[in-house]
């Protein structure tokens, strides 16, 4: 469905009133929205570009809300979600790959995303940092909370620090040890 | 199995030992780990576990990807972020003896060539000299033994513009402040051969200081020069959102890429928005907008009240102008950016003549004051006058268009008149009038009613002024383009043919002011009655001035059919027309005649005072003064030279010219009351007076010659009377700026007389 055809102003409106579903509805059509503006994008430029997934999330919810601003309690929440949704947009294709590869657990970043440049670092095996994902959000959800907004949108630490209001200093230390304890689960 | 809460609680421990660990330097890890040891072996494995998995580059404060730690001099200390051209990292200075932090960027390049690597390092060495308090300094860079290649520069704590602004909430001439402190640092880069090409919020620091330093100076073009590796080069990804059209399109960037990027930057910095609104809200993307999207206006982006539009609409026209898709449209320099900006904040014009055009008045009657001493009454009675037109509501189009011109056009003139043009001299008001009628007739050639209007109001001002000479062919243009408008106003004509003919008073414009003369007699049937009597009269009177006092006879008659018919005039026309009247009857020396005009021109002045000002009452008094002179009563003569004189003294400084004809009739009474001594006294003085000002008034100067003559010779001076009399008798001859009249005539012929009675026995050849 194109996005003009559902009701972006009214499930913003829900969202920003605070009904925290009315986000999650909407999602899928930004997604689709991401990766329109996304592809023409580098097709305007013939490539030479890396595309900020921040940027670019802004640039949908700022196309979406129009010239309303976000609140920094609505900033979170949309760039959470937004990770959430991209975390499983790529896990979901690398599934997908997998299956199509026949047990291939490489991941291969693909179309827009691959011009995202997002901090994943290559060869990751995407469905088990998932999974290790869920197990550090038991232990320490803002700690996956931080992975998650570094990796699936790109938001750099000091943005991290200033969405989630934490101390900057903090917000590195805990992704320095996040990524220690990822590293070491899917080692094992 | 521990519960989960016993998990989360081995894991909090963990996380609180793992952030002590990481905080220490390496050298005291050991001993910190070793202490753990013995205080908790458990946590002490699992933190060693954690560790030997972690990063070596977050063991070191730098984020994964860094395998290189050590850069020339410096030691990486942690990511400070990421920009478009790699990573950047907080490092410091370890070796060389002295503490000194660094923003360290690691570009994103894989390999160099000898030859690039060269070319690198000698750039790099052009920037490093780049100093500025605004301009964070590159204050090293190579390329690591694995062929990276990295800078190091000024290290800068601080916030980026947009948020600092919003932070102090500062208000829009603070903004526009900061902005001018970019402006110049980026100017200063210039000046030193270097373009920025990638300003941007997110380049642009401001620190404790309240100091905005530039980051990232040349690097753009520092790492497109080096052509680090042709299937690299798409890696340095370019701030799309920033980026002047000619950068999307791959052309050559120059210091006007640098003057772009500033306007989008102040858009901004200004209204918290892009301007472009497509982009902005994702209808089309940012660098389709910058190719083609129409800048929206800032006052309406940013949303600040009315009360504050008229200032920025100053500014909006300095965005708009910084915005210009062509590169040769923008400001020619960033410094010419920054001159109206000065402008703008200081309450001036733009400097670029860009403005509003009440500021640019503002500013330039400030500028211009030298000129506007000159100037004075008619620039300003005719911009001021204009303005008021153009905020007249109910102004015609056309109208609104001419006066827009008219003014712009003076403007322009005024605004063109620098030192350069003027070197050495003040130029005089009637050049600037005279420029704007040659620029209007240039620029607006194709619009007759605009050319008629506007040349009409410019030949109006130089006659004002006293420059006949010039005013006469811009009228004659004028009445040219009246004639080529379709509807064709013969009142428009008729004023002028008015003002042209005024310009004819000089002796070789004679038949000129008869042809003139004409055409209003063949417009007068179609006029107003009140302009053509108007009209009529004042051809007359300058008619009378070449001695032409028949032709003077055929306009008055036309009048006198007119009065008849025509309703009552307005008591100010009705004035002029019988002081004109009397004007050409005294010059035709009919003193009757003269005396019927000029009391009908005091009876209207007396019944309505209101609507006179007190020189043009005076100046009907001393007329009748002199015609009463003229007619021997001394006594009624020095009743209207009494009444006019104190207006005359109130107006003009005592040696200005208009004070002469005073002194001339002093000098005529005190002849008839028999006082030759005071009669020379008052002569001499109106003659020191003209003698300042040479081609002022010369029936005057004929006339103090000729009364000096007569006193002379009444006083048995003779010889000094025939000498003034042989002056008086060349300057007639020789002045071939004016026609000897009746009235004139007849004065030397009664000094003449008088010589010869008192002096002809003794007179000498």
């Amino acid at each position: 469905m194109p996005i003009s055809d559902i009701d972006v102003t009214g499930l913003l409106r829900q969202w920003q009133e605070g009904d925290q579903d009315s986000l999650d509805s909407l999602l899928p059509h930004v997604y689709a929205e991401l990766r329109r503006i996304a592809v023409h994008e580098l097709r305007a430029n013939q490539g030479h570009e890396t595309l900020q997934p921040t940027a670019l999330i802004n640039d949908v919810f700022v196309r979406l809300l129009g010239a309303q601003s976000l609140d920094i309690g609505n900033r979170k929440h949309l760039f959470t979600t937004a990770a959430k949704l991209m975390r499983q947009v790529l896990i979901d294709r690398a599934r997908a790959q997998n299956r199509e590869k026949r047990g291939g657990g490489n991941w291969q970043r693909v179309d827009f995303i691959e011009a995202m440049a997002l901090p994943i670092e290559q060869n990751t095996d995407l469905p088990a940092l998932d999974q290790a994902l869920n197990a550090l959000a038991e232990l320490a959800p803002r700690m996956a909370q931080i992975v998650e907004l570094r990796y699936f949108t790109g938001v750099e630490v000091s943005d991290v620090a200033r969405l989630l209001e934490m101390d900057e200093r903090t917000v590195y230390r805990d992704w320095a040890m996040a990524r220690a304890w990822l590293r070491q689960r899917l080692d094992a | 199995m521990s519960s989960r809460g016993d998990q989360r609680e081995a894991f909090d421990s963990l996380r609180m030992e793992f952030h002590v660990v990481i905080e220490l330097p390496a050298e005291h890890r050991e001993a910190h780990l070793e202490a753990l040891q013995r205080t908790d072996a458990d946590l002490h494995g699992r933190l060693c576990e954690l560790l030997s998995h972690a990063m070596e580059t977050d063991l070191t404060r730098v984020p994964a990807e860094a395998a290189t730690v050590v850069f020339g001099p410096f030691k990486l200390l942690h990511s400070i972020g990421r920009g478009g051209m790699g990573e950047v990292f907080l490092a410091e200075r370890c070796s060389g003896g002295f503490e000194q932090q660094v923003a360290l960027k690691r570009v994103r390049y894989e390999t160099l060539s000898p030859v690039l690597v060269e070319r690198f390092l000698r750039e790099r060495q052009l920037l490093a000299r780049l100093s500025h308090p605004n301009i964070a300094r590159l204050i090293d860079g190579g390329v690591s033994e694995d062929g990276q290649p990295w800078l190091a520069m000024e290290f800068v704590d601080g916030q980026r513009i947009t948020d600092w602004a919003i932070a102090k909430q500062l208000d829009v001439p603070a903004r526009v402040a900061l902005l001018r402190q970019v402006a110049a640092a980026v100017a200063f880069a210039h000046s030193h051969l270097i373009v920025h090409r990638d300003i941007k919020p997110a380049n642009i620091l401001v620190g404790l200081d309240s100091e905005p330093k530039l980051l990232d100076f040349g690097i753009a073009k520092l790492l497109d020069d080096s052509e680090v590796d042709a299937t690299q080069t798409g890696a340095r990804a370019l701030t799309v959102r920033y980026a002047a059209p000619e950068q999307i399109s791959g052309e050559r960037t120059t210091t006007a890429t640098d003057v772009y990027a500033l306007g989008v930057l102040m858009f901004e910095l200004i209204s918290g928005h892009s301007p472009y609104a497509l982009a902005d809200s994702g209808r089309q993307s940012w660098s389709q907008s910058a190719l083609t999207e129409t800048p929206q206006s800032l006052s309406h982006a940013a949303a600040l009240p009315r009360a504050r539009s008229n200032r920025l609409g100053d500014l909006d026209r300095i965005v708009q102008k910084a915005l210009a898709k062509v590169p040769h449209e923008r400001y020619p320099s960033v410094l010419a950016l920054n001159d109206d900006l000065a402008d703008w904040l200081a309450d001036r014009a733009l400097r670029s003549g860009i403005g509003g055009t009440r500021a640019r008045t503002r500013q330039l009657l400030k500028q211009h004051r030298w000129a506007l001493s000159l100037v004075a009454g008619v620039m300003l009675a005719l911009a001021i006058g204009l303005l008021v037109a153009l905020h007249e509501a109910r102004i015609a189009e056309r109208q609104t268009r001419s006066a827009q011109a008219n003014l712009s056009a003076m403007l322009g003139v005024l605004g063109g008149a620098n030192r350069r043009d003027y070197l050495g001299r003040e130029p005089a008001a009637s050049e600037f009038l005279e420029m704007a009628a040659q620029r209007l007739q240039r620029d607006y050639g194709d619009d007759p009613a605009l050319i008629h209007e506007a040349l009409g109001e410019i030949a109006h001002g130089l006659v004002n002024l006293g420059h006949e000479v010039e005013a006469e062919p811009i009228l004659v243009a004028a009445l040219e383009a009246t004639e080529r408008m379709p509807d064709s106003d013969p009142n428009q004509q008729l004023q002028l043919l008015k003002l042209l003919v005024i310009t004819q008073d000089v002796q070789e414009a004679r038949a000129r002011a008869e042809a003139s003369a004409t055409r209003i007699l063949g417009l007068a049937a179609q006029g107003n009655p009140d302009l053509v009597l108007d009209t009529l009269s004042t051809a007359a009177g300058i008619l009378s001035k070449h001695g032409l006092f028949n032709r003077c006879d055929e306009l008055f008659n036309y009048a006198d059919t007119l009065l008849a018919r025509a309703q009552p005039m307005q008591p100010a026309a009705e004035e002029n027309f019988w002081r004109q009247r009397g004007w050409v009857a005294w010059r035709a020396f009919d003193l009757d005649s003269a005396i019927i005009h000029l009391s009908r021109s005091e009876a209207l002045i007396v019944a309505h005072p209101a609507e006179f000002s007190a020189l043009r009452k005076a100046e009907t008094q001393l007329l009748l003064a002199d015609v009463e002179l003229a007619r021997n009563n001394p006594d009624a003569a020095q009743v209207h030279l009494l009444a006019g004189q104190p207006a005359f003294e109130r107006e003009y400084a005592e040696d200005h010219p208009e004070r002469a004809p005073l002194h001339v009739q002093w000098a005529k009474l005190a002849l008839l009351h028999q006082h030759p001594a005071d009669a020379l006294r008052e002569a001499d003085s109106a003659l020191r007076i003209l003698e300042k000002h040479h081609d002022a008034l010369p029936g005057d100067r004929l006339a103090a010659l000729w009364i000096r003559a007569e006193s002379l010779a009444k006083m048995d001076d003779c010889a000094a009377a025939v000498l003034t009399a042989s002056n008086a008798q060349t300057d007639s001859n020789t002045n071939s700026q004016m026609q000897l009249l009746p009235r004139d005539l007849k004065l030397a012929a009664i000094s003449e007389l008088a010589i010869k009675q008192r002096c002809a026995p003794t007179t000498t050849p």
